[in-house]
This record gives C-alpha cells, structure tokens and sequence, in this order.
C-alpha cells in the first residue's frame, strides 16, 4: 500500500494597493506643486495644495509630515503638531517626524509631564513602534509559522523542530496580545489637539461649570466621551475636563 | 515702633515742659494741689512760653491770705520743627494764713506791650490735721517714705488710659488714648512702659495733643498719646496698665523739713524723688465677624472700602508685560489689607511686584489707600477678557459683608516677534542645537489612498482558517498512520472492505472463467476474511456458532445473520460436494454475496 503524501500549501499575500495610473499622476504633479509652494516660502497656499491632495482621498505620511511642516512655518502651531501625529500614525518610525513633532512640542505653552509609570511607557513604546497591518501580519506571520512547524513536528521527529515551534507559538502569543491592543487602542484612542490659540476647559458640558484651567494651543489630548458640541478629555496626568469640540481637531 | 516713637515724644514735650503751642504765647498758672490745710504749703507754678528772648518776671497778684515765697525759676530753650520755644516757669511757695476759700488772681506779664493773664485758681484751705506740721518732721528728718507720700502724692500726676468703645468686631478700630495728667514738674524725662497690647494690631495715631484741663481745681497739663488698636482676635482682652517712672522735685522734703530755714544753702538743691505711675488696665470685648454669608475671598478686611484696577495698556505682545494696578482704599486697617483674588489667568504668568500704602490718619481714624501691582506676561496671543478682580470685606456700618468687584478689562494679545521669541533658554542643550524643523520630504514612489485595515479584509480573515484546517487534517493522518502501524483492529478494520472488495473482483473473474470451485471458495474466503478483519479474529477458526454469536454482540439483525450464515452454507455445499456448476445460479448468488457484504459494511460504517 503506497504510502500518500501530505501536501502543505502556503498561502502568497500580496499586499497590493490598486490605484488607478491616471490620478497618481495627478497627485504626484500637486505634491510637487505644493512643495514648490513651501521653498518660495509660500505657506498658505502649500497647506492648499496639500489640503487638495488629502481631499482627494490621499493617505500617506509623507503628505502629513509636509503639511505639518507648512502649517508649523505659517505658525499655526496646533495644525502642525496635529498633521505630524498623523504622520507618524501612518510610519510610526521615521526620525524626520520625530523630530520635527518633538521640536514644534517645545512651543505649546502647556508642558505636560508624560506618564511615569514605567510598564506604560513601555506599552507605549511597543505599540508605537507598528501600524496596525504590520502588527497584524508580523502575527500572521508567526501564525503561520507555528502552525507549519506543528504539522512538522507530527512527522518529523526531531528537538529543533520542537524547540522552535515553542519559541514561534509564544511570539505568536505575544504578538497576538501587542496587535489586539493595538487594534483596539486604534479603534477606541481618540486623540486630538488643539487648535486654537486658548481654549478654556470646564468641569462639565457648558461655560456654566467651574473653569479647571485654559489649554492653549498645540496640547494634545485624549478624547473620552462627547456630549452634543462638548469633549470630555483627559490629559497624561489623568486631569479631565470639557471643551467645545471647536477647540480641537482629531488626530 | 510705636512704642519708641510714643517715647521719644514724651521726652520732647517733658524736655520743653509743658509748653501751650510753640508758635504762640502761652502763659498758665497752676497750684499743685487746690486743698490744703493752714500751714500746708501749696506750690504755684507760672509758665510762660514762647518765642520771646527775654522773659521778664511775671507780676503776681497781691495775695493776701497767703505768705509768698519764690522758690526759682527754670528756663528752657526748645528748637522743635524749626520754631523756637522759650520756656520759663517760675515756682511760687505759697503758705496759707487763714482757713477758708480764697482765689488767687490772674499773673500778669508784659512782652512787647502786650500783657498776658493767667487763669484764676481758686484754693480751700481748712483747718488742717490735729498734727503740726512742725513736729513731725523733726523727729523724722529725712524719712524718704514720708515725704514720699506727703510731697508729689498721686494727685500730682496721673495716668490715665481710656478707650472710644469697649465692645468692637474683629479688626475694627478701637482708639485708646493714653492721658498723662502733670501738675508738677519734672526733673528729666520719665521712662514710659507702654500698655501690653498682646492680641492687636497698633498703629500710632499722631498728632499728639497737649492741653490743659482742670481737674479739682487744679490746673494738669494733659499730654495725650492716641493709639489705633486692632484686635486679631474675638473674645475678652485686656489692655494692660502703662507705667510711667518720672522723677519730681522733692518739694515735701524741702519745705516739711523746716519752714523757716528755707533760705539754707543746701536744702535748695532739689532732691529728686522717684514716681512711678500705673494707669488701671482696660478691658475690651471683641466679637468674632459673623460666620455666615462669609464670601469665599473674604480675607479679614473690616471696615468700608473701594476698589479699582487699572491696566498700564491695553494691547501687548506674547511674553511683554502689562501691569495690573489694584488699589483699595477706604477707612480701616490698611496695612493688614490681603491682596484682591485675582482672577484665574491661565495664558498669564503673573508676577506680584508689590504693594504700597498711603496712610492718614485723620480724625483718629486709620484710612487710605493700599496699592497692589500685579506684573502680567501673556504666555499666548488672542483677546482676553481680564475677569473682574474681587475684594470683600466686613462692612461695619451695615454689618454685614459686602463684596467689590472691579470692571472686567479687555487685553490684545498680538503675537510675539516669533518663535525665538518664545524658544526656552536652554534649547541647545534639549535638541543638540536644533533651531528649526527638517526639511520636507519630496521622494515618494505613489501616493496611497486609504485602504482597508489588513484584519478587516474578508480574504484575510478566510486565510486564517487555511493554516487550521492543514493542522487539522494532518493531526488526523497523523493518527491513522499510527493506528495503522500500532493497532490490528485498526488495521484490520481498516483493510476489511478493501480486501473483501479484492476477493470478490477475483470471484467476478473466476465466474467468468467458469470457474465454479474457486469461485465459491473466493467468495467464501471473502466472507470469512472481511467478518474476521472486521471481528477481529482469526478468519480460518470461524464457526457458524461463533459468527452466530459475535454478529449477535454487534447488534445485526437475524435477517443480516441468517443472510450470512445461507451464503456460507450455499460455498460449503458447492465446494465439497462439488456438482454442475450453473452459471446462472452463480451469477446470482455473486450477487447476493455483494448485497450482503455492502449490507454488512452500511451497518459497521454506520455503527
């Protein structure tokens, strides 16, 4: 009786996205346009033409990190911080936002101490480090890794083989917990900043509450809950507060 | 402050002694004591003051019930505020002849044509002590607790404290006046123990009034020191005695020592004796301000004020300054003035560059204005509204609280001349001398639009199961591999069908042949081989009785058994006794067997 081979099939992931060649070109000119714009110093009209590249559907971390350049050399500190988060959203690693969002950090009148608390700070990091799809296909990835080196293990005797599975399952484990976070950190976070120049912040939904304190502008914010035209945010701190949804945009 | 001040004035007006006012004339006469008996003596005392060079003897009166004796004259010069005061009193010794009530009439004195009359005094004389003032003395010549008694006694000089109210709030006003009443001269300046004022704010209430008043028919100088008290707490106080020390002519000594040898050398120098003067301590109730309706901002202010802001400037630039000037003014405890709540002012960083007091005193009462400035630097641009600043404070008049607000004040906030402007100093050691942002970032393949989250595409999420179900599928030929290498049953189970199938393809072929023998054993074989495969027991030794038994075990019906048992017979028959084999019986009975054996194998798959 010939013995029947099992056949292991891979999946290919094409990660692929379709844009039609026409309007790419498109883009590429107004891009191009707008940065022409900001060397010949004219801000106004590059946050314009990026403005117009963004309305057309656009999402790219380069147009934020430019847009946020513009908007910081037209001095509108809250926009500029606000596009370079967005920026950084999209490549969580590029230096040049970095630095730039920490840089325009040094001008908001509200010096906010950040969190000290050290395993939140290293959440943070970790989960700053990816986008959600990198998260999500560095755990396909070691999802299927784990499960072929399972079906090897049940024809392959071997400790390699063993050895790595384990150490591949636990970074799936691992892996899996980071992306479900970050998943829903993405999800549920709304952040925002502000961007006007003063906005002051009550102790609940209407000028008629006590004034905690005045955020100006350039603070950047956690959103907890909205009440008609009303934010309740949260600061690192865990100091709270209501403000009118004009003050703020979100990230 | 208060207490030196208070003191070094004592000793000016004691220095000058007893002077009226500097600038004028003033000419008085007083007696020492109004009540005397017969051979008592009684020391009148004329001053004159004033800016006049020479001051000539003053004219008495004639008196004629009285024996006169002059007993000096003292001069002092005064340089006080630039007006000069020239002061003479001239001592009279005046012995009564008679007993009765006399009036000793006005001294005169004529200074540039112009003549000057004393106050008229009016003296009873009695009959006196049963013990003559002569024999006494004798025997105790120079008895220091005597004479002490019998000379400057209590009603020559007096301290006296008094207060306008005995029963004030918190931190209102209560003016005590201080009266040193002196009929007799002293011979340097007292030392003044001001009253213990523990519990009160003080504030020295200048001018210090010097009149005279009589008392008893005697002529005091007054000299009155008022004092602003405030309490700092409710309940009963007491305002303690003051002590004088002076040290007066010893006027009992010279003359009870002997009367007629007044005229001796040595009795003339004075011998100072020590006073020391207690004024009766003071007892004040405070009350507490009332506790309800209290305002929030309430800082202790009592009194009746107003308030007023001021902005230096309306418009400014991000981080220059504007000043915010606050003044209260009104009538109470200035000094003590807390400063106004401010209003929240987040965008500001607000620096307290100090206060200043003006401070008057009119009528006794402690009023003015206290000044607050308030250095503002706007940390952002935009148009702030400057919320009211507000001051409250115990109105005394209504009693109740009241609480002042000033205007709210509009304030343009332009930009600053930059960034630069407001960089922190120490920018170069944060960002290693960064001093703008990068560049732009022009390199870029495509544009992207946004797209759908990887874990939200329906094809990604059918992949996942893919990687199960390979798992899945090769756990379970995992185990028929396994089975099949370690369990027989398993095995034989397994093969069952699959060799009862071989058979009968070989009993197919054997009826085609024709040939019968073989045919029949083939199909026996296949029988017998599937229900031991399947029964796990060795096919050869299978007897009817055990087949019987068995397929009984495993639930078949009798139908199926019997069905089985004919076939087996039907093989038996046809291979030992071996006679014409019909082809088509055996055609019909391969048919059978197939029927029966699928029978048998619906029934094991579905067991």
């Amino acid at each position: 009786m010939p013995k029947p081979r099992f056949k292991i099939i891979l999946p290919i992931i094409l990660l692929l996205g379709v844009v039609s060649s026409n309007s790419q070109e498109n883009s590429l000119g107004l891009f191009q346009k707008a940065n022409r714009f900001y060397d010949s110093g004219n801000f106004n009209s590059a946050i314009q033409s990026y403005h117009q590249l963004l309305d057309k559907g656009i999402k790219e971390a380069t147009v934020y990190y430019n847009l946020g350049n513009a908007y910081f050399k037209a001095r509108q500190l809250g926009k500029a911080i606000l596009y370079y988060r967005k920026a950084l959203k999209l490549a969580p690693r590029d230096k040049d936002i970095k630095t730039n969002l920490n840089f325009s950090r040094l001008f908001v009148v509200d010096k906010i101490k950040s969190s000290t608390n050290l395993s939140s700070i290293f959440l943070d990091k970790i989960l700053n480090w990816g986008t959600v799809n990198e998260f999500t296909f560095l755990t396909l990835l070691f999802y299927l890794g784990s499960t072929s080196l399972g079906i090897a293990v049940f024809f392959k005797r071997g400790q390699i083989i063993k050895r790595s599975l384990a150490v591949c399952l636990a970074l799936f484990v691992i892996l899996l917990f980071f992306s479900v976070m970050k998943i829903s950190r993405a999800s549920k976070w709304q952040e925002a900043v502000v961007t006007v120049p003063t906005v002051e912040i009550y102790s609940g939904h209407g000028k008629e509450f006590t004034l905690q304190f005045t955020g100006h502008e350039g603070l950047e914010l956690k959103i907890e809950q909205e009440k008609d035209d009303w934010y309740l945010i949260s600061l690192p701190q865990g100091v709270k507060g209501w403000l009118p949804k004009t003050a703020v945009e979100q990230i | 402050m208060f207490y030196r001040t208070a003191f070094l004035i004592l000793t000016i007006i004691f220095l000058t002694v007893q002077i009226g006012t500097a600038q004028d004339i003033s000419f008085s006469a007083s007696v020492d004591k109004t009540q005397v008996t017969v051979n008592e003596q009684i020391v009148l005392t004329i001053q004159f003051s004033g800016n006049v060079q020479n001051i000539p003897l003053p004219k008495l009166p004639t008196l004629n019930n009285f024996n006169i004796y002059s007993s000096g004259r003292t001069q002092s010069f005064s340089f006080v505020n630039g007006q000069v005061s020239n002061t003479a009193t001239f001592n009279y010794v005046l012995v009564p002849t008679a007993t009765g009530q006399f009036t000793i009439d006005p001294a005169e004195i004529t200074i540039d044509g112009k003549t000057y009359k004393t106050n008229p005094i009016t003296i009873t004389v009695t009959q006196g002590a049963s013990t003559p003032p002569s024999t006494q003395p004798a025997l105790k010549p120079s008895t220091p607790s005597k004479t002490q008694t019998t000379a400057a006694s209590g009603e020559d000089l007096y301290l006296e404290t008094s207060v306008d109210k005995k029963r004030a709030y918190i931190n209102e006003q209560i003016t005590l006046s201080l009266k040193f009443y002196q009929a007799v001269n002293l011979l340097r300046s007292p030392d003044y123990t001001p009253p213990v004022l523990t519990g009160f704010w003080v504030e020295d209430l200048p001018p210090q009034k010097q009149y005279y008043e009589v008392r008893n028919q005697r002529r005091f100088a007054v000299t009155e020191i008022k004092t602003a008290l405030f309490p700092t707490s409710a309940g009963k106080k007491t305002i303690g005695p003051a002590t004088l020390k002076c040290l007066v002519e010893n006027y009992g000594a010279l003359f009870n020592k002997d009367p007629f040898k007044i005229i001796d050398p040595a009795l003339l120098m004075r011998q100072p004796q020590e006073k020391i003067l207690t004024s009766k301590p003071v007892e004040v109730e405070i009350l507490p301000l009332p506790e309800k309706d209290t305002p929030a901002n309430f800082k202790g202010a009592v009194g009746r004020f107003s308030l007023n802001t001021s902005l230096d400037k309306k418009q400014t630039e991000v981080n220059q300054p504007l000043t915010l000037k606050i003044s209260l003014s009104g009538v109470g405890n200035i000094k003590s003035l807390n400063e106004p709540v401010l209003p929240q002012l987040a965008d500001f960083r607000i620096y307290n560059s100090g206060s200043s007091e003006k401070i008057s005193k009119n009528n006794y009462l402690v009023q003015g204005s206290k000044n607050f400035e308030e250095i503002l630097i706007p940390k952002a641009a935009g148009k702030f509204k400057l919320p009211p600043v507000e001051f409250s404070y115990f109105d005394l008049s209504s009693r109740s609280y009241k609480t002042l607000k000033s205007k709210p004040q509009e304030i343009a906030v332009l930009p600053g001349a930059g960034y630069a402007a407001s960089l922190p100093s120490t920018l170069n050691e944060l960002d290693g001398g960064v001093k703008d942002i990068n560049y732009l970032k022009t390199k870029v393949k495509k544009l992207g639009k946004e797209e759908t989250l990887l874990y939200r595409k329906p094809w990604f999420i059918a992949l996942q199961l893919l990687p199960l179900l390979a798992l899945g599928f090769s756990w379970r030929y995992k185990n028929h591999l396994d089975k099949l290498q370690t369990d027989v049953v398993y095995l034989r189970n397994r093969r069952a069908s699959k060799l009862a199938k071989k058979r009968l393809e070989t009993a197919s072929r054997l009826l085609s042949e024709d040939n019968g023998k073989e045919f029949y054993s083939e199909i026996a074989k296949a029988i017998l081989g599937y229900l031991g495969d399947r029964l796990n027991l060795p096919s050869a030794s299978l007897t009817k009785e055990d087949l019987n038994r068995e397929l009984g075990f495993k639930k078949f019906d009798n139908n199926q058994i019997n069905q089985v048992l004919e076939l087996l017979d039907t093989c038996d028959f046809a291979r030992f006794a071996p006679a014409s084999y019909e082809k088509s019986e055996m055609e019909s009975f391969y048919q059978k067997a197939v029927s029966t054996l699928v029978g048998l194998e619906e029934n094991w798959s579905g067991n």
